[in-house]
């Protein structure tokens, strides 16, 4: 009972960004990329994924951006909130377990 | 120039992160040689990002989007220029905002709806812009600025109320010129009352002193506990020139906002302070 309340109500679109951050994907271009979403939708979602304490954000290290000659850019983490309540998820939406499979195939 | 425009809306003391995020994607995007196009929507994206972070703040320094005049005017006058560059995009747009002759469609259906709307502004809102506010300590000079911004934000609010109907009327109903008229006509009435409305709310939440959006509104006393007590929503001036208080219904002792001017000794308490 205590892990149903805790445990946030995605939409499918945020269980997608979700999912696609576990797969992997930890800025945002790549999470549009994967999601097909655009940036409206994905940035917006990242905040309340954020808020929701599902995800983390870090800036990368200053001297990797600057070594590449490139401002530094944010990246996501999933956490161990997020990784319930994306199996929780997966329970809910099926082709989101689904899609899931079919990634960690692709993967391996 | 669009991020930048964009970044007035977030919250002052996030806007700079923000920045650099959206720096940095964009950074990423133009190095993968994608097409023009596609980079324009994915700046665009900026915008609900933007309007999310601005609703939904929590910073502990949280100031309102839009928080002091200048931005205010500024993010208007983006705005304005903004419509009235992709007005000139449109050939038929053009040729019905510029006609070569003044009495043209467009200036009959905004001057109609104007007056329409005068009319039924009194129905809507107050007129008097600080009603119910005591403004007895307020110097001529203070009065004065006040109304020199509304003027300002009126007069930056034209072109998007005269634009933007006209390019709804012109796209959405393309080749019909009765469902054109008719379209852009309701649009201007709609558009110019939620504007008129936006003008006297906006300058209703910012401190008569020195036109910042007041901040930090808490709900003050209980809505069942109101006889002759207080229920309503206090906002404070984060320069500390004075509180506003906003009752959630007038009652006979509590008819509409008022405002508390503070001085000068609570000044240790606002940072920004006076």
């Amino acid at each position: 009972m205590a892990d149903m309340a805790t445990e946030a109500k995605l939409s499918h679109t945020a269980a997608l960004i979700l999912q696609a951050m576990d797969s992997g994907c930890r800025y945002g271009f790549s999470i549009m990329e994967a999601t097909g979403f655009p940036s409206g939708t994905v940035y917006p979602a990242m905040r309340r994924l954020e808020r929701d304490a599902l995800i983390a954000s870090r800036w990368e290290k200053q001297s990797i951006a600057e070594a590449e000659g490139r401002p530094p850019r944010k990246y996501y983490k999933v956490t161990a909130n997020g990784k319930a309540t994306l199996a929780a998820a997966r329970m809910r939406y099926p082709l989101l377990a689904k899609l899931a499979l079919v990634q960690e195939m692709e993967q391996a | 120039m669009l991020l930048r425009a964009t970044s007035l809306i977030v919250p002052r003391g996030e806007r700079r992160d923000w920045l650099v995020e959206w720096r940095g994607e964009l950074h990423h995007v133009l190095g993968r040689d994608i097409a023009n196009r596609d980079c324009i929507a994915f700046l665009l994206g900026a915008v609900p990002d933007a309007l999310w972070i601005g609703c939904h703040s929590h910073s502990h320094n949280r100031h309102p989007r839009l928080e002091s005049p200048g931005e205010c005017l500024t993010f208007l006058a983006v705005l304005a220029v903004a419509t009235l560059s992709l007005s000139l995009h449109f050939p038929q747009v053009r040729q019905e905002i510029f006609p070569p002759i003044y009495d043209g469609p467009a200036e009959t259906n905004f001057l109609l709806a104007l007056l329409v709307t005068c009319f039924m502004l009194p129905a809507v809102l107050p007129i008097f812009l600080r009603a119910g506010l005591r403004t007895e300590r307020l110097s001529p000079t203070m009065r004065t600025r006040g109304w020199i911004f509304v003027g300002a934000k009126t007069t930056l609010l034209l072109p998007l109320l005269y634009c933007w109907p006209v390019v709804l009327g012109q796209v959405l109903a393309a080749g019909s010129r009765a469902s054109g008229n008719a379209l852009q006509t309701f649009a201007t009435i709609g558009g110019t009352l939620f504007a008129a409305f936006w003008v006297v709310d906006d300058q209703r939440r910012r401190c008569p002193h020195c036109l910042r959006r007041l901040t930090s509104p808490a709900r003050v006393g209980e809505r069942s506990h109101s006889f002759l007590h207080f229920s309503g929503v206090e906002f404070v001036c984060a320069e500390g020139h004075g509180l506003l208080h906003v009752p959630d219904f007038p009652t006979s002792w509590f008819a509409t906002q008022r405002w508390f001017p503070l001085d000068s000794s609570w000044g240790t308490l606002f940072p920004q302070g006076k």
